[in-house]
């Protein structure tokens, strides 16, 4: 494939949102998706616009962001690209992030992937099981008896 | 996107993947949200509790003599008959799930040692102890996880043995440390004991076969270096000697550990320091805290830095915590309002005399209330010979559990320990008395006249109870100010009050609330009443079980 020569590096695709919305990017930034790297091989002609179906606009410019940034990690200590990481997922919304780990998950961007559900599990810890559902709008779908068996499996007897 | 994401719709998948982020206490709350979220995680229910300490409990073979030295025999005499249990403790925070509930006054937080048990269940211990606790009457049976907000601070890990028929281990006493190491062969466990010397038992990856081959290993006799304290650093096992020279405890060669001066990673501290060393990792670095025998102005604490020992003068945020068994560090900001950042929280054997006295023992010792042999040393101003006591300051941390654990209130407790107290009988034991022998008699005698002078201050108890109660209801809205003034008040008070003082005591608090004078000490006063009204609850259990013996020889003679 024409991945393996040395003018893959400046080469451009153009991908495509769910919403119509195009985004032309580096290629060695797109191949971070596992996803898109099947599709380019499947792919004759690497000049029309690569579908992301289920992504929108919105989304799919978070994430190049975010595959940009790890395009170029040579220039930065693993360190400052975990900083990076951090704020960038710190400043997501909850709705926002909800549609990341949808994108993350389909696109196959294994880092990314790590990174919103690291996020979202940082949210859950410490919280009792109401906060969580206020937290991420949940409905309490169990009905009381069923709330009593949960609540029944998890104490700790001492030892007498 | 203006509509709520289906949060609770997540692919099976992704659910699974965010509760493998979470801890095994965070993984109860999170299948308790909503149905597709409990089916998602595969958090085993039929023992949640092994999922908290994976591979613990495990029998291992018993280590050698050699390792438990000469007192191994007096301590243990069925040494091979007893099953050897590797077990952990974990130290977990605590807190009320809704704080608002509380009056402001109320600390909200507490710390709680847990043992993992033979049987599946775990036992209690009292902070920094060493034996599980032996659960009074009304101490709650259970601890539904859900109930509170609890975290994880801290585990460290333990070699019992297990007497035939029993289900309650008893220590190595002579055991100082056990550090739980593992890496690509598996898990290892290394353990220093008495003299410096070092054991190594490998596990390898299965456990199923643990006991049948593996072996122990003398990896270091004590000889020429003499180890301090062992930790686990970054993925290596590393010791510290007595002149502040660390070694790195090589698992993966099968030889004695070559050691001597030239294998140091680490030089020794200039004048070698006094007591035993005791290492303490802290946010990712490695910390040695050495005591002096001296005078308390030689006592130091040092910080690795490019392989040497730096003296440092201040722990930041942190507060370490140091018992002879384990070690670690904490911001101080994780205790939730309890103050006591840049100190140092330790317990009695923790920093032994070259000789194994431990110097601390006096100063132990001339504790009014020692419920909890723990001293603090401020950094700030060197002043570490202050005692930890119930219920001055950090005691609310540790000792006696938060009112708002027990299932019952006060009122409550008093009734079923005014029942219990009745159980005990006068007459019957008038009746066997005879029977007895003369010291059978002396017990029995200690035990009317324990029971007699409890039943008086039990009855002097439930009106103070009552009086606090009705205090209590007024003290809710106080403000929060009164809360770190009253702080102030119990660092400088050591008054430590009887029952009777006590009921004295009272009204001018009902006064002193109803005119919201917020200066006035309330906390402590209702600490140093549950520590009382525990001390009761210990107290008559221990009274019924020493009946019960009695009972017992009774009939068999």
């Amino acid at each position: 494939m024409a991945s393996t020569s040395t003018s893959t590096l400046s080469r451009k695709l153009i991908l495509k949102s769910s919403d119509g919305e195009k985004f032309e990017v580096d290629e060695n930034v797109a191949m971070q998706s596992q996803t898109i790297k099947h599709m380019i091989e499947d792919l004759d002609d690497i000049n029309s616009p690569i579908p992301v179906s289920i992504v929108t606009g919105t989304i799919l410019s978070k994430v190049i962001e975010y595959c940009k940034k790890h395009a170029t990690e040579d220039s930065d200590s693993d360190e400052q690209l975990k900083q990076w990481d951090k704020e960038y997922a710190n400043n997501m919304d909850l709705n926002t992030l909800y549609y990341l780990l949808l994108a993350a998950n389909y696109m196959e961007i294994k880092g990314l992937l790590e990174l919103i559900t690291q996020c979202v599990a940082d949210m859950i810890k410490g919280k009792s099981p109401e906060e969580i559902r206020a937290h991420f709008n949940i409905k309490n779908d169990f009905t009381p008896q069923e709330e009593a068996n949960i609540r029944n499996e998890n104490p700790w007897a001492f030892e007498n | 996107m203006g509509i709520i994401p289906p949060w609770s719709d997540l692919h099976e998948e992704l659910l699974t993947s965010i509760a493998k982020c979470l801890n095994p206490i965070d993984i109860l709350s999170f299948r308790s949200v909503c149905k597709s979220w409990y089916s998602s995680s595969s958090y085993s229910l039929s023992s949640p509790l092994s999922t908290l300490f994976p591979p613990l409990p495990l029998t291992i073979p018993s280590p050698p003599n050699s390792l438990l030295n000469r007192f191994s025999s007096v301590l243990n005499p069925n040494a091979t008959d007893d099953a050897v249990v590797l077990s952990a403790t974990v130290i977990y925070a605590y807190r009320p799930l809704i704080d608002e509930d509380f009056p402001s006054w109320m600390p909200r937080v507490s710390l709680l040692f847990l043992d993992q048990s033979v049987s599946g269940k775990v036992s209690f211990r009292k902070p920094f102890c060493r034996v599980p606790y032996s659960m009074p009457i009304n101490f709650p049976r259970t601890l539904n996880l859900l109930d509170y907000r609890v975290s994880e601070l801290g585990r460290f890990y333990n070699l019992s043995y297990l007497p035939k028929g029993s289900v309650k281990p008893s220590v190595f006493g002579i055991v100082h440390k056990v550090v739980l190491f593992s890496n690509d062969n598996g898990l290892a466990v290394v353990v220093l004991s008495d003299f410096g010397k070092l054991g190594l038992l490998r596990l390898g990856l299965s456990f199923e076969n643990v006991g049948s081959e593996t072996e122990w290993e003398i990896i270091h006799d004590g000889k020429g270096i003499q180890f301090d304290d062992i930790v686990e650093f970054k993925g290596r096992v590393l010791g510290i000697d007595r002149r502040g020279s660390m070694y790195e405890i090589k698992i993966g060669c099968a030889n004695r550990l070559k050691m001597d001066a030239n294998h140091a990673i680490v030089s020794p501290i200039t004048d070698g320091g006094g007591n035993r060393k005791r290492l303490v990792e802290s946010l990712g670095r490695l910390y040695l805290v050495d005591r002096s025998n001296i005078s308390a102005e030689n006592d130091k604490v040092y910080e690795l830095n490019n392989k040497k020992w730096v003296e440092v003068n201040s722990l930041g945020d942190q507060t370490f915590f140091i018992s002879p068994e384990f070690s670690f560090s904490l911001e101080a900001e994780k205790l939730h309002g309890s103050y006591g950042k840049n100190c140092i929280l330790f317990n009695e054997q923790s920093f032994l005399n070259y000789d194994g006295y431990d110097d601390d023992y006096v100063k132990f010792m001339t504790s009014v209330s020692n419920y909890l042999h723990i001293r603090i040393w401020h950094l700030e101003d060197a002043s570490h010979l202050g005692l930890l006591e119930s219920p001055l300051g950090y005691s609310n941390l540790f000792w006696p559990p938060q009112s708002w654990l027990w299932p019952k209130d006060r009122s409550e407790r008093l009734g079923t320990l005014s029942i219990a107290q009745s159980r005990i009988p006068d007459e019957y034991i008038k009746a066997k008395f005879h029977q007895l022998s003369p010291l059978q008699q002396k017990c029995a005698l200690q035990l009317k006249e324990c029971s007699l002078k409890m039943k008086e201050l039990l009855n002097r108890f439930r009106e103070v109870v009552d009086k606090i109660k009705a205090v209590e209801k007024l003290a809710v809205p106080l403000e929060k100010h009164s809360n770190s003034e009253n702080q102030h008040n119990q660092i400088g008070s050591s008054r430590q009050l009887t029952a009777m003082e006590r009921h004295a005591s009272v009204d001018p608090i009902l006064k002193a609330v109803k005119q919201n004078d917020c200066a006035f000490d309330w906390y402590s006063v209702v600490t140093e009443l549950d520590t009382q009204l525990l001390l009761f609850e210990e107290k008559i259990s221990e009274l019924e079980n020493a009946l019960e013996k009695e009972n017992l020889f009774a009939i068999v003679e």
